[in-house]
């Protein structure tokens, strides 16, 4: 007979998913910042909104058209 | 196996290592005692300047070097014994700072200043390197099996970077305006300069470091969590050890000899620091003994490289890593020995 660990209750799991989903940002956010920055001039590393460089709508993007 | 297809086999590796590593080394001890120098003339020079009325003129005595007979630069190599350790190390300076109860002093000099930088460095992110590599292997082993494939290639990504483009990723974060500064400013409403103070500076390696590193004792652990006996947890379960004595008396003390070798790495690694002071831009600030070694190795105004005190600064880092992974290796032998 096998014995099963007992489910885990639901404010666990939703911590464990969290914290996850807190370490993939912190592990994937520089990597991809340094990805759009490849695409970007150097100007955009300091924009107000990361939004508008990820999207290219950075006032960077709409002096250069 | 018998003894000599046992030497043949690993012949090959002991001599790489010998040619690499173990030459390599002798040749640095034998250097870090010894000075070569050019070999100069002292040299009347008469330097003389426009004035009114008469020119300006001034004589010197300088140094030439005395090229041979090929026209090349002539040298000469002596033996100066622990002189370039007491240049390191600078005993006297240092006994007058402990004396004095100055810790000041005592870190304006390279050498302790760097050793103090390194040991804090080590023993901080050593904890935090143990510590996230685990609570992510278990969180991940924890969770649905669909998703683990996409978790730990994401989780992996700040160890497959290379390390420097890593640093200068994480610094273009903080840097100035950059986005994570200007998101704390926005929280704060104080103005926040990261890169205009040394501590802030070492915290931010740290934080690299860690960034950096806990994927690899992740990936370690996730790989020794595979192999938990499932006896130990199921007696474990019937003895009624809630999950917090599970992970403490089961799942730990399986994992142990991994948690033990990712420290030996680490602690081998994080003494070395050198990557981070160089994509941070952080070498006004602080200053391992690796940078230092490489600082006495770039030409001075002359031409000339400091290698016997490089040398010298290299074997204190040998010894100061030897010193560290003693207690473990001991511990490593000790657990050998009752195994066998």
């Amino acid at each position: 007979m096998t014995i099963r660990a007992p489910r885990q209750p639901l404010s666990l799991r939703l911590t464990l998913a969290a914290s996850l989903t807190l370490w993939c940002l912190i592990a994937a956010f520089p990597i991809f910042w340094i990805t759009v920055m490849s695409f970007n001039v150097p100007l955009d590393a300091f924009a107000a909104s990361p939004w508008d460089v990820s999207l290219a709508r950075s006032p960077a993007h709409r002096a250069r058209g | 196996m018998k003894f000599r297809t046992f030497a043949a086999f690993i012949a090959p590796s002991v001599l790489m290592m010998m040619i690499f590593i173990a030459a390599p080394l002798v040749s640095e001890f034998i250097q870090s005692f010894y000075q070569t120098q050019p070999i100069v003339d002292m040299v009347q020079v008469e330097t003389c300047t426009p004035g009114f009325v008469t020119q300006t003129c001034v004589t010197e005595t300088k140094p030439r070097p005395t090229p041979d007979d090929a026209g090349k630069m002539r040298t000469e190599t002596n033996f100066i014994g622990w002189q370039r350790y007491g240049n390191v190390l600078e005993p006297a300076k240092a006994r007058d700072a402990i004396r004095n109860l100055d810790p000041a002093a005592l870190l304006a000099i390279d050498f302790w200043g760097a050793l103090r930088f390194m040991l804090t460095f080590t023993f901080i992110t050593l904890p935090l390197v143990i510590g996230l590599g685990l609570a992510i292997a278990i969180v991940v082993n924890n969770t649905a099996r669909s998703v683990r494939g996409p978790v730990i290639f994401v989780s992996l990504l700040p160890f497959i970077i290379t390390p420097v483009i890593g640093a200068l990723a994480i610094r273009w974060l903080f840097v100035g305006d950059g986005i994570r500064t200007r998101a704390m400013e926005h929280y704060s409403g104080t103005d926040i300069a990261i890169f205009a103070q040394g501590r802030a500076i070492e915290i931010l390696m740290m934080f690299f470091r860690v960034w950096h590193v806990a994927p690899f004792a992740f990936v370690i652990f996730y790989a020794g969590l595979q192999g938990v006996n499932q006896d130990s947890i199921e007696a474990a379960l019937i003895d009624g050890a809630n999950r917090f004595e599970r992970l403490r008396y089961v799942v730990i003390p399986h994992l142990m000899p991994l948690i033990v070798f990712v420290t030996l790495i680490h602690l081998m690694d994080a003494y070395r620091v050198f990557r981070e002071i160089v994509g941070f831009r952080a070498e006004a600030y602080v200053r391992s003994l690796q940078y230092l070694t490489c600082d006495y190795l770039s030409p001075d105004n002359t031409g000339n490289r400091a290698i016997s005190r490089a040398s010298a600064s290299s074997m204190l880092t040998m010894i100061g890593i030897v010193v560290l992974l003693i207690p473990l290796l001991r511990r490593t032998w000790r657990d050998h020995q009752g195994s066998c």
